[in-house]
């Protein structure tokens, strides 16, 4: 009893002061033995992944049937409203058959489409996002057992998510391009000019994020459409990433920057497409050397 | 002894997992509530600033290994309010919400104003007032929100893993 009694003795300071170092002492090790530090992750990650993935689905649930009560009368509205127009744009679809088919022979031109077709994917269903408002991390359900590597470029629909930042046997860690620490290398596809997509919480309330820069004689117009390029180290060429407006000469008259409003929407993202290809690791190690 | 702290890391967990994954389905204004908070604040709140400390560890270090970049920064900051939380026992009266929800939103201030210093303000961003505006008042609001229920359920926990601390001793 007696024993007990000493010890909890430890005041309350003198534990802040001990946790303070320790997690001092954590803070530098971190950054020491990356490598040892992110297997004691991978463990963590590892145990927490199933929890988190059954109570996702509960949340996906609950989401859908608020999500069915609000949409009953919004779909009422919206079905009348699409009535109207429907009749209006049978009309103009006829014209448009005409332009798609040049589309079609100009696509096949930039080969856009085929870009990333090629590529062999796995899909990944979204299981948990960050613990708080500052970032844009998220995990998805599938791992190292199911092919997927750091660094292998995210995508849904037909744009670019993300990268892989850390693998677990079934999970991996994903960072989006929106989130304030991603910077993606990008290109104009019609000029091929480069530019840097950089993430941005301030701006992505509005819809969008950064473009910068881009050189001063990149002849561009709002609407054109952003791709990683080939100059970077991580992605994949040829990814969609969104489209430019609002292009603005700095201040110095040497760069544009610009806004880029991204092709997916990050709000309700459930399933996305993992790219199971990393870049060549050769290239990488070049561009290392380089910098 | 064993008691408390089982029950302890169980709601860490579960707090962190729902914290997670259903909250961010059901997000107010583009933020999610911070129930970790609520727990290390309502632990203060109801049994002193030691055991509040030793929660609020436990709550950094897990996010820290599942989300964080750097082990030990949101241990950190967690811990800073774990005390900060742990002085509003000096002031417990039972059954009074108002003071724990009022403590739960200034913590949640602080924890976001220590949060956008560690992360954001080094890396050179300084409209600190915008972030205040677009995300640490919103997670305060919602987290104040969600704690009027959470805190409830807490202190009836604490009630079973407490049974000796009542507030005559005090």
């Amino acid at each position: 009893m007696k024993k007990k009694k000493r010890k909890i003795s430890i005041s309350a300071p003198a534990m802040l002061v001990i946790f303070t170092v320790i997690c001092f002492v954590l803070i530098v090790l971190s950054f020491k033995y990356q490598e040892q530090v992110n297997s004691l992750k991978t463990s963590v990650g590892n145990i927490m992944t199933p929890m988190q993935k059954s109570v996702n689905s509960i949340g996906e649930s609950i989401y859908s049937v608020f999500d069915t009560f609000k949409a009953k009368q919004e779909l009422l509205d919206e079905n009348k409203r699409l009535k109207s127009e429907l009749a209006k744009i049978r009309e103009e679809n006829v014209s448009l058959i005409e332009d798609h088919n040049e589309l079609a022979n100009l696509r096949k031109l930039y080969e856009l489409d085929e870009g990333y077709k090629q590529y062999p994917k796995v899909a990944a269903r979204v299981i948990s996002h960050d613990d708080n408002n500052w970032y844009n991390l998220f995990t998805i359900d599938k791992g190292s057992t199911d092919g997927i590597a750091k660094n292998m470029n995210v995508i849904a629909g037909n744009g670019l998510v993300g990268i892989v930042t850390e693998v677990g046997k079934h999970y991996s860690k994903v960072r989006s391009i929106i989130d304030d620490n991603s910077y993606v290398n990008g290109m104009f596809v019609r000029t091929s000019d480069t530019c840097d997509v950089k993430g941005n919480l301030e701006t992505l309330g509005e819809g969008y994020i950064e473009v910068e820069r881009i050189s001063i004689d990149a002849e561009i117009e709002d609407g054109y459409e952003v791709v990683t390029s080939y100059e970077s180290d991580r992605f994949l060429e040829g990814i969609l990433i969104g489209y430019v407006s609002h292009i603005e000469k700095e201040p110095n008259n040497l760069t544009m920057t610009a806004r880029i409003a991204p092709v997916v929407d990050f709000n309700r993202l459930e399933t996305v497409l993992v790219i199971t290809k990393v870049k060549s690791s050769d290239e990488l190690e070049a561009m290392t050397d380089y910098d | 002894m064993i008691k408390k702290s089982v029950v302890a890391c169980l709601i860490i967990i579960l707090c962190y997992v729902f914290q997670t994954t259903i909250f961010w389905h059901l997000r107010l204004a583009n933020v999610v509530p911070n129930l970790m908070l609520i727990y290390v604040v309502s632990t203060g709140y109801l049994n002193g600033r030691r055991e509040a400390v030793l929660v609020a560890m436990g709550c950094g270090l897990l996010s820290d290994m599942i989300y964080g970049s750097v082990i030990g920064l949101h241990s950190l900051i967690y811990i800073i309010i774990g005390f900060i939380a742990g002085y509003g026992h000096n002031i417990y009266l039972k059954n009074n919400f108002s003071l724990p929800l009022l403590l739960i939103g200034i913590c949640d201030i602080v924890y976001g104003f220590l949060y956008y210093v560690f992360e954001f303000l080094f890396r050179g961003k300084l409209d600190i007032m915008f972030y205040f505006g677009k995300v640490i008042l919103p997670e305060t609001i919602y987290t104040m929100l969600v704690a009027i229920i959470l805190f409830k359920l807490f202190s009836v926990i604490n009630r079973f893993t407490h049974p000796g601390s009542n507030k005559e001793e005090y």
